[in-house]
């Protein structure tokens, strides 16, 4: 699933470690998120939307996830 | 305090009771070994010095680790970062996830397995083998099913 969070982690100057300890998982997982290989449960795109203040629809891009099926 | 810190605070220091009773038992185990009546159940000395041998070698290289491991915990248990760090690697839900997969595929390929197992020990050595491990896979089956009934019962997602 496409999402903006390089782009948000990178404007509020965060490493992927940074954000792994703030949501509570690990390096490895954000890695897979911002590249598209793993999608997060609810409560972990939750946990990111909220850190950046944004909606989970605003981080992350359903509008191709029928297609991801 | 940090809940997560607390939560891994409290897991390490069970786990390094753990492992202190896993010394114990290791190094009581090698002493036992070490005793002259246990070498001469052996066939032959030699055996006996070999098994003996092959058991204080295990119980040196499982020291070790085990050692090394509880001065790892040790350390943890000083850095708060540390704890936060290991318990969120602890509770990953990718790391999770891939666990439960890794093992179902484990499970599915160890009975696919026995099974052919069974048939080779059958033909070529025993039908009592075969019966064993045709039992031991029943009595998967079995603990499957169970688990099976009490997961969908208890099961929240959380």
């Amino acid at each position: 699933m496409k999402n903006n969070i390089k782009e948000l982690r990178k404007a509020n100057k965060l490493s992927q470690s940074e954000l792994a300890d703030i949501v509570g998982t690990t390096r490895q997982t954000i890695t897979s998120i911002e590249v598209g290989k793993y999608t997060a449960s609810l409560v972990l795109a939750y946990k990111i939307a909220h850190h950046f203040n944004l909606t989970i629809e605003e981080v992350f891009d359903f509008e191709n996830l029928e297609d991801e099926d | 305090m940090d809940k997560r810190v607390e939560k891994m605070r409290e897991t390490i220091t069970n786990r390094n009771k753990a492992l202190l009773g896993l010394i114990c038992l290791t190094n009581a185990f090698g002493l036992i070994m070490r005793r002259d009546s246990v070498v001469a159940l052996a066939k032959t000395q030699a055996q006996g010095d070999f098994v003996q041998g092959f058991v204080i070698g295990v119980v040196i290289a499982m020291d070790l680790l085990l050692v090394a491991l509880l001065v790892k915990n040790y350390a943890a248990l000083k850095d708060e970062k540390k704890l936060a760090r290991l318990y969120n690697e602890m509770n990953d839900e990718r790391e999770i996830k891939i666990e439960a997969l890794a093992g179902k595929a484990a499970l599915k390929f160890g009975t696919v397995l026995a099974a052919l197992l069974s048939i080779v020990v059958a033909v070529f050595v025993s039908t009592e083998a075969a019966l064993s491990i045709i039992g031991a896979l029943s009595i998967m089956a079995v603990i499957k099913v169970i688990s099976r009934v009490y997961y969908t019962r208890t099961y929240t997602g959380e």
